[in-house]
């Protein structure tokens, strides 16, 4: 069958059908659906005609019997294989473009939904303000910095939604300033919706990578309360050890200038060289303690710990403090039982740890007082006591005394001249081995410092105690 | 003449010391507190003729005591040398509000205190004994 007769089939059938449905239908309503149906069958059939038209013009040929050269039925029927080829090569380019489009369409959807959650999840808060000034973009992130909402702040001029002067200044300097005068620039200020906050906000030019287009201003929001706060605490730092420092220094120059005061008498010459002492001891002491607290708190302060032999540690540190509890008329005494677990330590931490406790017991005592360091054994730990007969701590002070700088405010007349650094860093380094400080003291009747340690597991034969 | 009293205000008990020992020795009556508490009650039973005060103290500090003994004795503005190491202007600007205050560099020099006090009531005598 040729391609015409084809053509000429549908179209008989069309008629044909065309016939049927005037002879059924009545007569104005009939002609609406005769022309209902032929319709799409005409454009069925022109359609089909068009993409049959190369198939159409090889049947004519072979029904005129052509006598061209190559044009025998082989050669059609080669050139009709390689017309269908072609025809089902475009159509799948076709379908591949199409289906290339939609996956291209989604990619772009998705790197689009992606790019958002990652700006929103950015810790900082971002204001993007067009070219005009005006806000067209904030993430959510402003909420818990500035106490606005995204929505109540985007298309609304800054003094609509910005309570706080220093950032609806700069917002509105860049809305008012040409492309040209806009300066990145950076303020800080505590918004004034969430006070217990410190911002920085910075704000610059938002351009392409050759820095032809500009695309607005962009300002970066950034929680700096940390900062801040760390910097406030330096300056306190600072300010209290040129204090700590200065106020020996002051009683040295006094002592001094009294020493060379010729009217001054033997019993005064004495009592001051003994202050002066006294004084540069305490400015040492201060010295050492700062430099361990700052190795400390960098984390450079790593101990090695090894197994101990308590009782030589102890005996140690008795003998280190001796000559003070000696110019104090206090009585030192040392127990410990002849058998005690061995500790795991660092050795030289730990009579840092233990010189404090014993120097603090010592200061803090009474002429004709004691000071004992006991040490016993129990079950799972290994306790070692300081116990004074000294001035004692009220509560309150008892619940604040191993805070960094913290000094417990004396009543009587003498002046024991503490820096607060030394219970701080005698707990720190307690807790370093993974012990307990724990304190118990009654006002005017001394004080009790013990460290608690977890007992060693039992030596392998052959093992070394330091 | 009738004898000159200080009040000595510091918690370092060594300053009070010495600073006691080297006025007395000057001829002056000496009283002292350890803070600012203290110093009111010590003025409120002798008002002093001169007050040397320390700023940084525990319980109420230089600063709260000057500014007290100025509004409890409003029409008795007595010398008030503050000793202090605080050297910033911004520390120091709020003795402008308030009347006859010094301030004392620490480390403090007790001959210069005297030399200081002695100036001071040189002055008061010459401009009470002038018509």
């Amino acid at each position: 069958m040729t391609i015409n007769r084809i053509g000429l089939t549908l179209a008989v059938s069309s008629l044909a059908e065309l016939g049927l449905v005037l002879a059924v239908a009545p007569s104005a309503p009939r002609i609406m659906a005769a022309l209902a149906v032929l319709l799409p069958a005409a454009l069925a059939w022109l359609l089909v005609a068009r993409a049959m038209a190369p198939l159409a013009a090889l049947g004519a040929q072979t029904a005129a019997g052509d006598q061209r050269p190559g044009s025998d039925p082989r050669a059609l029927a080669a050139l009709l294989g390689r017309n269908l080829h072609q025809s089902s090569e475009r159509i799948r380019e076709l379908e591949q473009a199409e289906l290339a489009s939609l996956a291209e369409g989604r990619l772009l959807e998705y790197d689009n939904r992606k790019l958002q959650a990652v700006l929103q999840c950015l810790p900082d808060g971002l204001l993007l303000l067009d070219p005009a000034g005006e806000l067209s973009f904030a993430t959510g992130k402003i909420e818990p910095l500035l106490g606005v909402t995204a929505d109540a702040a985007l298309a609304q001029p800054p003094e609509h939604w910005c309570g706080d002067p220093e950032l609806c200044a700069m917002l509105t300097r860049f809305r008012s300033a040409g492309p040209e005068t806009r300066r990145a620039r950076t303020i800080e200020f505590n918004p004034r919706q969430v006070p217990d906050k410190r911002l920085w906000a910075s704000a610059q030019p938002l351009q392409d990578g050759g820095g032809e287009l500009a695309f607005g201003s962009l300002v970066v929001l950034r929680d700096a309360t940390r900062e801040h706060l760390a910097r406030q605490a330096a300056n306190d730092f600072v300010a209290h050890v040129s204090h700590e420092l200065k106020s020996p220094l002051n009683v040295i120059g006094m002592y001094g200038e009294m020493l060379a005061d010729a009217a001054a008498d033997e019993a005064t010459r004495v009592e001051a060289v003994n202050v002066i002492q006294d004084e540069v001891e305490r400015m040492n002491s201060l010295v050492n303690n700062l430099l361990n607290v700052n190795k400390l708190e960098m984390g450079s302060m790593r101990p090695e710990r090894h197994r101990v032999k308590l009782d030589e540690l102890l005996r140690d540190s008795v003998r280190q403090a001796q000559s003070r509890a000696d110019s104090k008329e206090v009585r030192l005494e040392l127990q410990v039982p002849r058998e005690m677990a061995a500790v795991s330590v660092d050795k030289d931490l730990f009579r840092i740890a233990l010189n404090n406790l014993l120097g603090n017991a010592i200061k803090y005592n009474q002429r004709g007082g004691s000071v004992t360091l006991a040490a016993e054994e129990t079950e799972a730990a290994v306790v070692i006591a300081v116990r004074d007969t000294g001035i004692g701590m009220a509560p309150e002070d008892q619940a604040r005394v191993l805070e960094k700088f913290f000094r417990v405010r004396e009543s009587g007349p003498e002046q024991r001249g503490g820096h607060g650094m030394g219970l701080y860093l005698a707990n720190q380094i307690v807790e370093l081995h993974h012990g307990r400080l724990a304190i118990e003291s009654e006002l005017g009747r001394g004080s009790v410092f013990s460290i608690h340690l977890e007992k060693m597991p039992a030596l392998a034969e052959g093992g070394n105690v330091l | 003449m009738t004898q000159r009293s200080i009040l000595v205000v510091d918690d370092e008990a060594h300053v009070v010391r010495v600073l006691r020992l080297m006025l007395e020795r000057e001829g002056y009556l000496v009283a002292s507190a350890a803070d600012g508490g203290a110093a009111l009650a010590a003025m409120a039973a002798r008002r002093p003729d001169v007050m040397v005060s320390d700023i940084q103290m525990a319980g109420m500090d230089g600063r709260a005591l000057c500014r007290a003994a100025r509004e409890r004795y409003p029409g008795e503005p007595f010398l008030i040398l503050v000793m202090t190491s605080m050297t910033a202007a911004d520390e120091r600007g709020w003795v402008r509000e308030l009347a006859n205050i010094e301030f004392l560099e620490k480390p403090l020099s007790p001959r210069r205190l005297c030399a200081r006090l002695a100036q001071h009531f040189a002055q008061e005598e010459s401009c009470t004994a002038s018509p």
